[in-house]
């Protein structure tokens, strides 16, 4: 509770920034790239958060890296005032709320779809325009594969979750099998 | 001769006449005291033998009385040990009854649990059968016509 209310604080700082001179979606996706690598590279995960080097040195670090993934300037010193306030371990956070906060900012809804097999682009494109509707506004589709499913596909949209998976229905047949 | 007789006859009368005079009165005196004595003895031991008796009499009474004490207090005893016994009893039927209602609610939960048991496994089984029968058949179009459903779904919720 308290990292998401510090890392709120950050992300909509950054989402004001991002407002103010328009580029909120260039820093989400920069964000996004800086936050994915973070994930990925435990080493550069554990010196960033490591107070035994340098504020000067991990801010120097963060710049090469900014150059390579071709940062704007302004993030590049959002991730240094992240480190110099020590908030680095709070990155993930702040990137998914800056997300959501850029999302609405635009009007948009982003949708974790979970499918058992891969979808071919015309049913996701049918997906994509009968989910829009639903939801009324422009939709952003992250797409999972999950065997598991066994069949069919997941949406989840903000708080909602609308099942269509096999998994799902085999679940409630069980439950109904079990009460009968 | 016949005055020396009488001489002596003389004095012993004389000798017998100053005894009596001199002696009769202390005589009598100590007889009475000691009649008195021996009456006052007799009267003495009379109230004894009745003091005693009088004892004996409330002693007797006191044991019989005793008797009814003892018998009473057993027989309270008796009492009090049936209804003790009977207090028993009965608390221990109550506690037998609710026992026996305890076990029987028990082995009417274990039961209906067992059921349920039973019911949601023989339900598992059914469905990993359809669960591996259908991942087994399930194809591609299928999956097709599933996200179909699924597209028909969500436009209908709108």
């Amino acid at each position: 509770m308290i990292n998401r209310t510090i890392a709120r604080r950050y992300a909509k700082a950054l989402m004001n920034i991002g407002q103010e001179d328009g580029k909120y979606d260039t820093y989400g996706e920069e964000l996004d790239a800086f936050t994915d690598l973070f994930q990925r590279e435990e080493q550069l995960r554990e010196v960033l958060n490591n107070p035994a080097f340098s504020i000067l040195r991990r801010q120097a670090i963060i710049q090469e890296i900014g150059k390579r993934l071709r940062l704007s300037s302004l993030t590049v010193n959002f991730l240094h005032l992240l480190v110099d306030k020590n908030r680095m371990r709070y990155l993930p956070d702040i990137t998914a709320l800056y997300r959501e906060l850029a999302d609405e900012a635009a009007g948009r809804a982003r949708v974790r779809l979970i499918t058992a097999h891969d979808l071919s682009k015309q049913k996701l494109k049918e997906l994509t325009t009968g989910l829009q509707d639903l939801v009324g506004k422009q939709v952003i589709m992250e797409v999972e594969t999950d065997a598991s499913l066994i069949g069919g596909v997941v949406a989840r949209i903000g708080g909602m979750v609308y099942d269509g998976s096999v998994k799902t229905q085999l679940e409630r047949l069980k439950e109904t099998l079990a009460k009968g | 001769m016949w005055w020396d007789l009488a001489f002596k006859i003389f004095n012993f009368a004389v000798l017998v006449f100053l005894l009596y005079w001199f002696g009769k009165k202390p005589l009598v005196s100590l007889l009475k005291r000691r009649q008195e004595s021996i009456k006052q003895a007799i009267e003495e031991a009379g109230t004894a033998k009745k003091e005693g008796e009088q004892k004996y009499r409330e002693y007797e009474e006191k044991v019989q009385k005793l008797d009814q004490e003892i018998e009473q207090i057993r027989q309270t005893l008796i009492k009090e040990g049936e209804r003790e016994k009977e207090r028993i009893i009965q608390e221990a039927q109550e506690m037998a009854e609710k026992i026996k209602g305890q076990a029987q609610l028990a082995a009417q939960q274990e039961l209906k649990m067992a059921q349920l048991r039973v019911k949601e496994e023989m339900a598992a089984m059914t469905v990993q059968l359809a669960e591996d029968l259908l991942k087994k058949h399930l194809t591609p179009k299928d999956h097709e016509s599933l996200v179909d459903e699924y597209i028909e779904r969500v436009r209908s919720l709108q």
